[in-house]
């Protein structure tokens, strides 16, 4: 049975939320024939989610037992991934219901595609949405399409943290990269560079927007202009190289 | 002019070795026509050790990934070496690499061969170029390196290409080499030609260190496999 597993990066602390992000995988609307696994990796000294994972029969936990950073962790995680498809999610976002099934349907409707990248709201301190527009339309994307705008702004136009992505391709590249701020941005730009992809037109997972997050801490803000130029510089190098995929 | 730039990420509590390293550094005599500069990047929340070379630091513990890269946003040069804040170079180090790239255009790394206190340091590969993909087969199969990946020296674009040194636990540097050497071939230099210095304080020796190599070499495995899956591949341009 062909196997989608979703990732997660989380840390102690987060045991509440991430019952929450569990659920939302727990309520997700399979096509027939698909199976989901949760790969949960724990960051950190003390870890203390396993029985949060461990309620769902589909989640796996794993903790390394030391603090590395969210980049290695997801890469942890990655090492443990069985499906041939990894949707990412952050352990304090959610999914809605159809994200899995809208994410598996434009890879079978663009079978060249390595990655669908999700639209998301906001989701606020009291649970509202708010609706958060894409600054690039829905559809098939050319390899390097989405790099003029990644080039010009440092980052790209998708929300990374919605990703579904074929595994393989992934750890090809390196997988998340050792980048202070924008460990995510800095696979993506190698990724949309070599590969076409896909913006789905639905909203299909919750973005949480709440004050212990990690990138509104006032110290995450330092080494952005520097995480930024190694995203640039990064691109800049593969197309010097002209490093491509065969398949 | 040609630059090459040695790289190095450092811990505030290294300021003596560090000294010496970049005496190693300034030490050096380059082919006619090539100068150096040295890139340091102090990991961790108190900084102490501005004056070294291009100098800056983190401002927070982000690791010995993170720092490099981070210096390596900051090179100019066309190539880039490593140099470890505790090891030194010896006489002659620098100009052995920028020959090797002179006298083998295809290359993309050499990666030189160091001195240890009583002994010359394992290599476990030949001398001379090796194709593309030598180094990954050999970790593949022996689940170590074959050579010191601290005595890297690579063109900068290609390691800026596969995303620099790697979010990997234990093998930042092993996965990086293994990376490149996917895309194209390099050169091992037999001679030694650097010191790498064995101490108490070295990360290698910590506690913690000898957890999570399955992991880190399973992540290398994982990589070079989907690599050669995907035919990825340097283009013609």
């Amino acid at each position: 049975m062909p196997l989608l597993s979703v990732l997660t990066a989380a840390h102690a602390g987060r045991a509440d939320l991430l019952a929450r992000a569990g659920e939302s995988i727990a309520a997700q609307r399979l096509p027939e024939g698909w199976a989901v696994e949760w790969v949960v990796q724990e960051d950190g000294p003390e870890p203390s989610l396993a029985s949060v994972v461990e309620r769902f029969p589909f989640g796996r936990h794993a903790a390394h037992g030391e603090q590395l950073g969210i980049a290695t962790t997801r890469n942890l995680a990655l090492t443990r991934v069985d499906g041939e498809l990894v949707h990412v999610l952050d352990s304090d976002d959610e999914l809605l219901p159809d994200a899995v099934s809208v994410a598996l349907k434009a890879f079978a409707d663009f079978p060249a595609v390595h990655w669908v990248a999700a639209q998301a709201d906001d989701l606020l301190p009291d649970d509202t949405r708010r609706s958060f527009v894409l600054e690039h339309p829905a559809g098939y994307v050319e390899p390097g399409r989405m790099n003029e705008f990644t080039h010009d702004r440092g980052e790209p136009p998708i929300h990374c943290a919605g990703l579904t992505m074929r595994t393989r391709t992934v750890r090809a590249l390196g997988g998340w990269a050792a980048n202070p701020r924008s460990e995510d941005s800095a696979l993506f730009v190698a990724l949309a560079e070599l590969t076409p992809g896909y913006v789905t037109p639905e909203v299909t997972w919750l973005h949480r927007l709440h004050t212990a997050q990690t990138t509104g801490e006032h110290a995450w803000q330092t080494l952005r202009a520097e995480s930024m130029t190694m995203v640039r510089q990064r691109l800049a190098a593969l197309r010097d190289l002209g490093l491509a995929l065969d398949a | 002019m040609p630059l090459l730039s040695v790289l190095t990420a450092v811990h505030g509590d290294r300021a003596e070795v560090l000294a010496a390293a970049g005496e190693s550094v300034a030490a050096q005599e380059l082919p006619a026509g090539w100068e150096v500069e040295w890139v340091v990047q102090e990991d961790g929340d108190f900084p102490r050790l501005s004056g070294f070379g291009r100098y800056e630091a983190n401002g927070a513990q982000l690791g010995v990934a993170v720092t490099r890269n981070l210096a390596l946003a900051r090179v100019r040069g066309e190539l880039v070496r490593v140099l470890d804040s505790d090891d030194v170079l010896l006489p002659g180090a620098l100009a052995r690499a920028i020959e090797a790239f002179a006298e083998h255009p295809e290359i993309h790394w050499v990666i030189a061969r160091p001195r240890m206190a009583d002994a010359v340091y394992f290599q476990l590969l030949p001398e001379g170029v090796h194709a593309r993909g030598a180094i990954g087969s050999y970790v593949q199969e022996h689940r170590r390196a074959p050579v010191h990946c601290a005595g890297l020296t690579a063109r900068t674009a290609t390691v800026r290409a596969v995303g620099g040194w790697c979010a990997n636990p234990r093998a930042e540097d092993i996965e990086l080499v293994a990376a490149i050497s996917e895309l194209a071939p390099g050169y091992l230099d037999g001679t030694p030609s650097w010191l790498y210095r064995n101490h108490d304080g070295q990360t290698v020796r910590q506690p913690s260190w000898g957890n999570l190599h399955a992991e880190s070499y399973l992540m290398i495995h994982q990589r070079l496999a989907a690599a050669r899956a995907l035919g990825l591949r340097m283009g013609t341009n």
